[in-house]
This record gives C-alpha cells, structure tokens and sequence, in this order.
C-alpha cells in the first residue's frame, strides 16, 4: 500500500513492489530471471507477515 | 483535597489530587480534577488545547481510485467548546503519512480515495493535544 499526498488530500495506491507482482504474475512467458524476482517479493512479503 | 496541573516545558503532563499543599515551581492548584488539562499547552497562565472531531460524507467509497470521501475536522478547545473562530493547523495522518491544513472558520477539510479494497483509519490532532479518528471502508 502507497499512500500519496495530494493537494486535497490522500490517495492510496498499490505500492511498486505489489506492481511488480502483479506485472510478472500476468506475463504469459516470463523469464527465468523474472520468475526469481516474484519468488522473491513472495518471500518477502512472506517474511513481514 | 487540592488539585493540581503539573507543568513541564509549557505543558501540562499530569492532573494530580493529594491531601496537602505542596510547594513546587511546576505545579499550579487548579479548582477542579480535570483530565481534559493534559497535554494541554500553558501560555500565560492559560491552559490552551484544541482538538478535531472527525466526520465524512462517506463512510463506505468504491475502491475505484475516483469514488472519495471528505473529511471534516471540527475544532474544540479543551472544555469541548466548538471553535469556530480557529485557524490554526490540523495535523491529518494516514498510515504515517501526514497533511497538514489550515483551518478555515474552526473547520478543516481533506479528500481521501484509494485503489485498495480495505478498511482505513484517517487521524487528526492539533499541536498533539488529543488524536482522533475515523474509519473509511473501501469495496
């Protein structure tokens, strides 16, 4: 979670790490490379749980 | 039984009531035990503090980005007195992240919108006397 300020206020946003997720998780081919970097924000994310 | 208001650095930090008179620089005899005194600011021998009363137009927005709510932060003195002559700052938070607004008229005013389905608790304070706080779903 992202939160912005505005001049009027806030807006909450998906932050760049859920982005990311979300980028490569749609990917029909991702590399193996990108593969790494999703199980690593998947550990991550698990690990601050 | 005397009440007293214990001053440190302007500030009340403690409301007391003890049997005797007791003799000390920071602390002043007040009439009533009153809570409301803490963290109250003491500006020439006055006790100052303001704090928000939080309401929206919305409690429920659409996750969508656009869908907002306004939040409204009235202010009050310390005796729950509304303030409508106050334009000092109101400190609004969410999640860490602060906006600070002057206030119009004793009433100051944000919009909040998000992407995110959840639950969010948006807080205000004014010069950290009291925070408040209002809940705003998001589906």
């Amino acid at each position: 979670m992202k939160v912005s300020k505005t001049s009027k206020g806030f807006l909450v946003g998906k932050d760049e790490k859920q982005l990311k997720r979300e980028s490569i998780k749609n990917k029909s081919n991702p590399t193996n490379k990108q593969i790494v970097e999703l199980l690593e924000l998947i550990l991550e994310k698990l690990e601050g749980e | 039984m005397i009440y007293y208001a214990q001053i440190e650095n302007n500030k009340c930090v403690g409301v007391s009531q003890l049997n005797e008179v007791v003799e000390d620089n920071s602390l002043m005899i007040l009439e009533n035990y009153d809570t409301r005194l803490l963290n109250c600011d003491y500006i020439n021998g006055n006790f100052e503090g303001y704090y928000t009363k939080l309401s929206t137009d919305k409690n429920t927005i659409l996750s969508d980005g656009i869908d907002k709510a306004i939040i409204v932060a009235e202010v009050y003195n310390y005796l729950d007195e509304q303030q409508l002559e106050f334009t000092g700052e109101v400190v609004f938070e969410l999640d860490g992240e602060q906006i600070i607004k002057q206030a119009v008229d004793g009433i100051a005013t944000i919009e909040f919108s998000t992407s995110l389905v959840g639950e969010y608790m948006i807080k205000s304070n004014i010069n950290n006397y009291r925070t408040s706080e209002l809940k705003v779903v998001a589906q």
